[in-house]
């Protein structure tokens, strides 16, 4: 449903751009030191956020004409994956859990990188592993790829460019 | 006379064994990024940015350099054997490389890739000498209020020509401007949109913001999609013909000229030059049948189109600041990040730098000349890697890319945050290239728009009124208006009588 989707983001541009557009009208305009109004903060912001809002309504408006939807179909230069839900799920679970809840509580860099290679690996190949009946074999190298990789990454950031690892 | 002098030095100090190392390995890396599809240009040169920020300022500029030239090249690979594009500019390279590698000429259609890939580069390396001084003295005429209406024009024509809808694209372009908002205001130092964290007044830094929209979104967006096998592995001879240069000199020098016209204009990219120069070829070519079924001179039109745009994206990026692409867009934050300052004043102050990245483009063309003759085969087993390690070890390097700059955690929730924003966007059709040049030009947009109201008395007169305003105002006026349905109606009635 093309139209429908078209009018939910626009919906979510409009109270977006609403949003911003109060906040910023409310934002401070430091005229109590001196500063003229149109030099004001929350100018830009502002009208980014009517902008939006004025956009959004046209988007609303052409999704309800069909033209949109129309307009995407006919020059799409990037088209929606179709399917892979549940493979999107799972990266973005894995990614998630190890970027923003396992890093820096602990472990040393090279080993939770590794833990993470390696598990995103087998995660995505295994039924394929076990229908070729090489599952020890796809787990064994997949672990040697891990530790590879994520001690090599871990050396270069360290020692090569310095970075204090989280 | 003085210019020549400039690039003299430049390919002098060039010329060290480190520096030529450094462009044969950068180049060799792009061209695996650009191989494997869904690894762009733009994450090849943000991540290589966090990899070369202790190295000299000119080696690093190198690095990347080599980075976004490789991989555009190498994402011709992929067009021409798997059908899928590489990089988003080698898409008008499928439609006929890939043809010819259905008939058994899979080696030949490289060849001529390299051929389209380094005559292009040329002709934009070419451009960007001529162009880059004279465009830079032009615009020490401009003022803020020329370089509010410049930012506007960017954004608005990126939206315009990079997406499905330019409605999606203008909001894309405005939500960037408006995350480069966050943070401390550049003029007063008013906190804006922070909550009160420490972490946000420092404002969304912009290579965290790039790894998530081009390097966690492309890996979501690969796992999300069935895997890819390569049609053929067996090449014929993959050199470069003399015969295909002097036959279609024609297509290439036209292909040059829109490559690096396209790759002026602020936003655009590479990938509308390619298909660009692959419309223009079509419509002059005396066998329009055979495009689309294995035409050598479209392949050589869309590979010449989208290499030169490379140089083309660099002129306004050096001369105005402004970038003409989302590659150009990053290395752009990485001269800043090494100590430049892109913009009019460049040519006044570090006339030489100008010079420096004219003989490290043309030092990047020669290296994939190096490699489109000897390493074409040996750079295939790439696409046989599986995707399942390579997606695991490219966020990882995202990871700590976004992290390295900084130094700070907070920088990998941004990546994470922008990374999935950009992979629901992109599904529902929104590209992201506007939200990026949103992003970079946000800043300069600000300062602009409020210096120049306060120039004027907060008057938005000289906003209209000054011969150069006027002219980019209009121009956006006109985007504008292209977008109302009864003057659509009418422009099409006009151009079909």
């Amino acid at each position: 449903m093309p139209g429908r989707d078209d009018r939910l983001d626009a919906a979510l541009f409009a109270v977006s751009g609403a949003v911003i557009l109060v906040a910023s009208w409310r934002m401070e305009r430091l005229t109590d030191r001196g500063i003229e109004a149109w030099s004001a903060p929350g100018l830009m912001p502002g009208l980014l956020g009517a902008l939006m809002l004025l956009l959004a309504l046209v988007m609303a408006w052409r999704a309800r004409r069909g033209t949109e939807s129309a307009a995407a179909a006919a020059g799409s230069d990037e088209p929606p994956a179709s399917g892979g839900a549940a493979g999107t799920v799972l990266a973005l679970l894995l990614c998630v859990a190890f970027a923003g809840f396992t890093l820096g509580h602990g472990w040393p860099f090279a080993v939770e990188g590794a833990v993470f290679i390696f598990v995103f690996t087998s995660c995505f190949s295994w039924s394929e592993w076990r229908a070729q009946g090489r599952l020890a074999r796809g787990l064994a190298q997949t672990a040697a790829v891990a530790s590879a990789a994520s001690t090599l990454i871990a050396w270069l950031f360290e020692s090569v460019f310095l970075v204090r690892l989280p | 006379m003085e210019g020549l002098s400039h690039l003299g030095t430049a390919l002098a100090a060039l010329a060290g064994p480190w520096q030529i190392a450094y462009a044969l390995g950068a180049t060799l890396a792009g061209i695996a990024i650009g191989l494997l599809p869904g690894l762009s240009a733009t994450l090849g040169v943000a991540l290589f940015t966090t990899l070369t920020l202790k190295m000299a300022p000119t080696d690093a500029i190198l690095v990347l350099v080599c980075v976004y030239v490789g991989a555009i090249y190498g994402g011709s690979r992929t067009a021409i054997l798997l059908n899928i594009p590489g990089t988003a500019a080698n898409a008008a390279a499928c439609l006929d490389g890939n043809m010819l590698a259905r008939q058994g000429l899979a080696g030949r259609a490289m060849g001529i890739a390299t051929t389209g890939s380094v005559a292009g580069s040329l002709f934009g390396v070419l451009c960007l000498a001529m162009f880059t001084p004279l465009l830079a003295e032009a615009a020490l005429k401009f003022g803020a209020f020329e370089f509010f209406w410049l930012g506007m024009v960017g954004v608005m024509l990126s939206g315009s020509l990079t997406g499905s809808s330019p409605v999606k694209g203008w909001l894309m372009g405005l939500l960037g401007m408006f995350v480069a908002t966050v943070g401390l205001d550049p003029i007063h130092a008013h906190p804006r949109f922070t909550f009160d964290s420490n972490a946000m007044s420092g404002g969304i830094a912009l290579i965290p913001a790039l790894v998530g929209a081009f390097g966690f979104a492309e890996v979501l967006t690969v796992m999300s999609r069935p895997a890819l096998k390569a049609t053929t592995n067996a090449v014929d001879s993959v050199l470069p013909r003399l015969a295909d240069l002097v036959r279609h000199w024609r297509t290439i020098i036209r292909s040059g000229l829109i490559g690096v016209f396209v790759g002026i204009l602020p936003g655009v990219g590479e990938d509308m030059a390619a298909w660009s120069s692959y419309a223009a070829a079509k419509r002059a070519s005396r066998e329009r049948e055979k495009f689309g079924k294995g035409s050598v001179e479209g392949l050589i039109a869309a590979e010449t189109g989208d290499n030169a745009a490379i140089p083309g994206a660099l002129v306004p990026a050096l001369a105005l600041g402004i970038p003409g692409s989302a590659p150009a867009a990053v290395l752009m934050a990485a001269m800043i990040i090494h100590g430049a300052q892109p913009g009019p004043m460049l040519m006044v102050s570090q006339p030489q730098y100008v010079y420096d990245i004219v003989g490290i483009t043309l030092m990047a063309t020669l290296a994939i000349l190096v490699f489109g003759l000897v390493l074409v085969r040996p750079m295939l087993w790439v696409l046989r890697v599986p995707r399942n390690f390579i997606m695991p070890i490219v966020f990882v390097l995202c990871v700590l890319g976004s992290y390295a700059i900084a130094q700070r955690l907070f920088d990998v929730w941004v990546m994470l945050g922008v990374g999935v924003a950009c992979f629901w966007l992109r599904r529902r059709g929104f590209p992201v290239a506007p939200f990026v040049l949103g992003l970079v030009l946000g800043d300069i947009v600000d300062k602009s728009l409020r210096r120049g109201l306060v120039l004027s008395d907060g008057s938005l007169l000289p906003f209209f009124t000054r011969p150069i305003s006027a002219l980019l105002a209009a121009l956006v006026l006109l985007m504008l208006l292209a977008q109302v349905p009864a003057v659509r109606a009418w422009m099409a009635r006009r151009s079909n009588p």
